[in-house]
């Protein structure tokens, strides 16, 4: 028999564990099994890309169809929202220093680049302007993961952009309370205005190929270095990816993202092409 | 430098400003080019006369 140096390109020699069982060194491979089934593709929230309301209006408050921004709503504990999300039809946010050039481009798709789209490619943000320090929820329409696998690909990604010098910070949490990020069912809810969520694993430079990435449960500060105007790789927009395998075979989940608007008016942060997927 | 948008305009310097009525494209002695959209924020905002430059073109493009 031809001596074996890799399988699938990885090394033997650098394969210490099958199945979370740890070699010895005379250990013998008899065979080698798949991790996880495999299962069928799933958009289980086709891309969001167009954020104006069923009625054909954009701005303060409205969102699609199923989607919800409601100051009503729960962030974390007893404590609610204090504004809504605002949707804008495209080019930039009215502050200067803050906010996206454009939404982002939905033909780039989570394996794309984060430039920007045309001034009429829309997006959604949490507009600063005499909103210091707000707390602002938006979340999906329910989510059905019956049917999803349990095999780490049901995955949420996103595009945002958070440019200005008066950053606040964004979250994203799961729920099955159409009404609260904070409720505790899922284990993915909301603590605190930093504390709780999901971990986002973020884009963290200006690469534009998710070559360097950060993983935190709120992203924090001034991301892109330009916006408002400008078209250069500094102003694109990054991707955020959070693992949604724990909720694989819920059949009823809301996804949200919560943004807090930083000290100043440079706080417009905004997300776009928000998408949903995994195998079942 | 000619308008990328427009192509035959020319990139002049001015700036983006928050005026009380409006946020307006300028040029470099603050004369009025155009008004980009009406506001109603409050005359104590710290937002009001707050600017950046830009280039800007007479078919309504800026860039930063």
């Amino acid at each position: 028999m031809p001596d074996i140096g890799k399988i699938n390109s990885v090394a033997i020699g650098s394969i210490s564990k099958v199945n979370n069982q740890t070699f010895s060194d005379s250990f013998k491979i008899l065979g080698i099994t798949k991790a996880a089934a495999g299962g069928t593709a799933t958009n289980f929230l086709g891309q969001q890309s167009n954020w104006v309301a069923s009625s054909g209006k954009a701005g303060l408050g409205f969102v699609p169809t199923g989607w919800q921004t409601n100051t009503t709503d729960t962030v974390f504990s007893s404590t609610t929202a204090d504004r809504q999300w605002t949707s804008d039809t495209g080019g930039t946010t009215p502050s200067s220093g803050t906010g996206p050039t454009a939404g982002h481009n939905p033909l780039q798709g989570i394996n794309g680049n984060g430039s920007e789209g045309s001034s009429t490619v829309d997006y959604i943000y949490t507009e600063a302007t005499s909103q210091f320090n707000k707390r602002m929820l938006l979340r999906t329409p329910e989510l059905d993961f019956t049917n999803a696998l349990s095999n780490n690909t049901l995955k949420l990604y996103f595009w945002f952009h958070m440019f200005g010098s008066n950053m606040g910070s964004l979250g994203v949490a799961a729920t099955d309370n159409s009404t609260s990020a904070g409720d505790t069912t899922l284990g993915l809810h909301f603590t605190g205005d930093t504390t709780g969520g999901a971990t986002i694993t973020f884009w963290d430079d200006n690469s534009d190929d998710g070559s360097s990435t950060s993983s935190a449960v709120r992203i924090s500060g001034q991301q892109q270095t330009a916006g408002h105007g400008s078209t250069s790789v500094d102003a694109h927009w990054r991707l955020g990816v959070v693992d949604l395998n724990s909720l694989a075979g819920q059949s009823s989940v809301y996804i949200w993202f919560f943004g807090k608007t930083g000290g100043g008016f440079r706080s417009d942060m905004a997300i776009d092409d928000v998408l949903v997927v995994g195998e079942e | 430098m000619n308008c990328p948008s427009c192509i035959s305009g020319s990139l002049n310097d001015g700036k983006y400003l928050c005026t009380l009525e409006d946020y307006r494209v300028v040029d470099n002695s603050d004369n009025l080019i155009w008004i980009v959209q009406t506001h109603d924020i409050q005359s104590d905002d710290e937002e009001i006369n707050d600017s950046t430059n830009i280039k800007y073109c007479i078919c309504k493009y800026w860039e930063t």
